[in-house]
């Protein structure tokens, strides 16, 4: 019976194709927003979980700013920075540390060469840097240790930089201009690709000598602490803190003017953003849905209206509440299932062309998948209701005479 | 004697639309052996297709009673009301009210569905039926690649498909030519013949000089009851 109502239910789906195709919009539509923003929420997360990663294990961060999420900045900004200077001071001052490495970045610095120009961001060399920030050479060199401090006019240039000054042409043993000064390529890092959007080849690395003289000695920067082994990093910490409180002559009861980000915290507070952009995400394609289901509602309506003298007809052959109450429902899930299964079809086709295409890594899970399918159901079961019942009530006298 | 399949003991219908009470059937009282072949006339407003809504169970009456087949029609559920539907009665509509995007066949396997029939077994069935009144050839056409006639060909079969206790016909010429009317009054007949209880709705004379009883129906109430032939005109 329950297969007979399915049967009629599905055809007449069928018999209206463009009609209920055009109901199922609103359902893919939705269906797929939520799979495309939670692929892309996903992506970005394991882009960032990635990234923080590349810390290192026993890595921990010294900033002057707090991570993600406040809104008080007014109070961090107001912090003595956080200089170069500092991390000679902890690697050589605490015992438990391994190195500290400030990190010089700076971003939207124009490089020229002859009439081609190119907009990068700039690092400052330090020893370990090629290695923390895991670049490869393609060809040439990276800066030998006695050229960092000094004043070295070397420049080590990414592939995307490359492309642009120098499509046709050898850059090593070239010459550019940065701010004013000119540099010899020394140096072409290997192709890494993108993050999110963000260029990781448009970068250039130069000396520290010339990082300080362009942006300043005592410019605030992050400094990355290492400690010898997993164990240690609480004893590197509490050394670099009571390091830094020297520094800045704290008194005992004055707090930290300055944060210590370890990689779980970090991990922590990105997870904190990144619920709240996934709430912000599930309201966007829930609202959808729900303009979805009112559609859906709606046709289901018009739809009885419609097909009042069926209704009508069935109910005189034998059809009783629950048999016309059950089809139209049944009706009204299998448009959502469709759509659903449609909407979960293109969103991860999307993902996957996105990632296929980008090097912005997209991922829908399973646990997505089956939930978008459950909701799509349990929606054309809230949908329908109502209709369904409103169809079984209807009287069969007035139903065969509607006109 | 024939068993009573029909046993109506003064029923009586009311609406109240506004202020005042309407009484579609006035008392009516009626008894309908197996086999019979009935017209029930009747000018518009005088309570005949309230009687055959009743009879049809597709209504129940606001008091009297009605034994159909021993069924006690008005204590039945709305459940209990469309098994009976389904069962113990055939509908013939004006409109012929086929739903027109199925073929032939399916529409006369309609009420099997709600029957629980096998798929197989409606199918065997629905082919039996619709050869039966002459649509061998038309199985898979659809209501309009079909002819007035050959839909309502199509409708009693419908109507025959549960191998009803009775069946209802509601102006089943309403909307046919003449020649078509005669056409489908003649596959009545034969179905009488083969034993089977036939009432006709009709305000036609003509269509009612088909039935082998006629009940005449004023106001709510049975104006006349006769057989054909017997009562001259």
């Amino acid at each position: 019976m329950f297969f007979d109502l399915l049967k009629i239910a599905v055809s007449s789906i069928f018999k209206n194709k463009m009609r209920s195709f055009l109901t199922m919009l609103g359902i893919i539509i939705g269906i797929m927003v939520i799979i495309l923003m939670q692929a892309a929420i996903e992506g970005f997360r394991v882009e960032m979980q990635k990234e923080i990663n590349k810390l290192g294990a026993n890595s921990f961060l010294v900033t002057k700013y707090p991570a993600m999420g406040n809104s008080d900045w007014r109070e961090y900004w107001k912090r003595p920075n956080i200089t170069y200077d500092y991390a000679d001071i902890i690697e050589n001052s605490c015992t438990n540390v391994e190195n500290a490495v400030p990190l010089q970045e700076r971003w939207g610095q124009e490089i020229k060469s002859g009439n081609k120009k190119a907009t990068i961001k700039i690092h400052g060399a330090t020893e370990n840097w090629i290695k923390l920030f895991a670049y490869d050479i393609e060809s040439g060199r990276y800066f030998n240790f006695t050229e960092l401090n000094k004043r070295v006019d070397n420049i080590i240039i990414g592939k995307s930089v490359k492309n642009e000054l120098f499509e046709f042409t050898d850059p090593i043993g070239q010459y550019v201009f940065v701010n004013g000064i000119r540099f010899k390529v020394v140096g072409l890092f290997a192709e890494k690709g993108k993050f999110f959007g963000q260029n990781k080849d448009d970068i250039v690395v130069i000396s520290t000598f010339h990082f300080q003289r362009m942006f300043g000695k005592n410019q605030n920067l992050p400094v990355q602490v290492s400690a010898y082994d997993q164990e240690s990093i609480p004893k590197a910490i509490d050394e670099t803190i009571v390091t830094l409180r020297r520094i800045r002559n704290l008194k005992s009861e004055d707090e930290n003017d300055f944060e210590i980000m370890t990689k779980d915290e970090i991990a922590t507070k990105m997870n904190g953003v990144i619920a709240i952009i996934y709430l912000a995400a599930l309201s966007i394609g829930g609202m959808s849905l729900l303009v979805g289901s009112i559609g859906v509602m709606n046709i289901m309506l018009v739809s009885i209206t419609e097909r009042t003298r069926e209704i009508g007809l069935r109910r005189s052959v034998g059809a009783n509440r629950n048999n016309i109450m059950v089809q139209f429902l049944i009706e009204a899930v299998i448009i959502t299932l469709l759509g659903g299964i449609i909407g979960i079809g293109t969103g991860v086709g999307i993902a996957k062309l996105v990632s296929t295409f980008s090097k912005f890594s997209t991922v829908a899970p399973l646990w997505t998948i089956m939930t978008a399918f459950s909701v799509s159901v349990f929606i054309g079961l809230v949908a329908g209701i109502f209709p369904a019942i409103k169809a079984g009530k209807l009287n069969p006298i007035d139903a065969l005479r509607h006109e | 004697m024939e068993e009573n399949l029909i046993k109506i003991e003064n029923i009586r219908k009311t609406y109240t639309p506004g202020k005042e009470k309407i009484h579609a059937l006035d008392g009516i009282s009626l008894d309908i052996k197996k086999g019979e072949y009935i017209a029930i006339m009747g000018a518009s407003g005088s309570g005949k297709s309230t009687l055959m809504n009743i009879i049809g169970c597709l209504d129940v009456a606001t008091s009297g009673k009605y034994y159909l087949n021993k069924h006690n029609v008005e204590s039945l559920n709305d459940n209990e009301l469309a098994t009976i539907r389904n069962k113990e009665i055939g509908f013939v509509f004006q409109t012929f009210n086929l739903l027109a995007r199925s073929t032939a066949l399916h529409n006369v396997e309609l009420p099997l569905i709600y029957s629980k029939v096998s798929s197989s077994q409606r199918k065997e069935r629905s082919i039996a039926a619709l050869k039966k009144v002459g649509l061998g050839d038309r199985m898979m056409h659809k209501p309009n690649e079909l002819s007035g006639g050959q839909k309502q060909r199509v409708a009693v079969a419908r109507a025959l498909i549960n191998d009803p206790s009775i069946i209802l016909a509601d102006e089943p010429t309403g909307n046919l030519d003449s020649k078509t009317s005669i056409d489908i009054m003649n596959l009545f007949n034969e179905l009488h013949e083969e034993g089977n209880t036939i009432i006709v709705v009709t305000h036609e004379p003509d269509i009612a000089e088909f039935a082998k009883r006629v009940i005449h129906l004023k106001d709510g109430k049975i104006e006349q009851d006769y057989l054909n032939g017997l009562v001259t005109k």
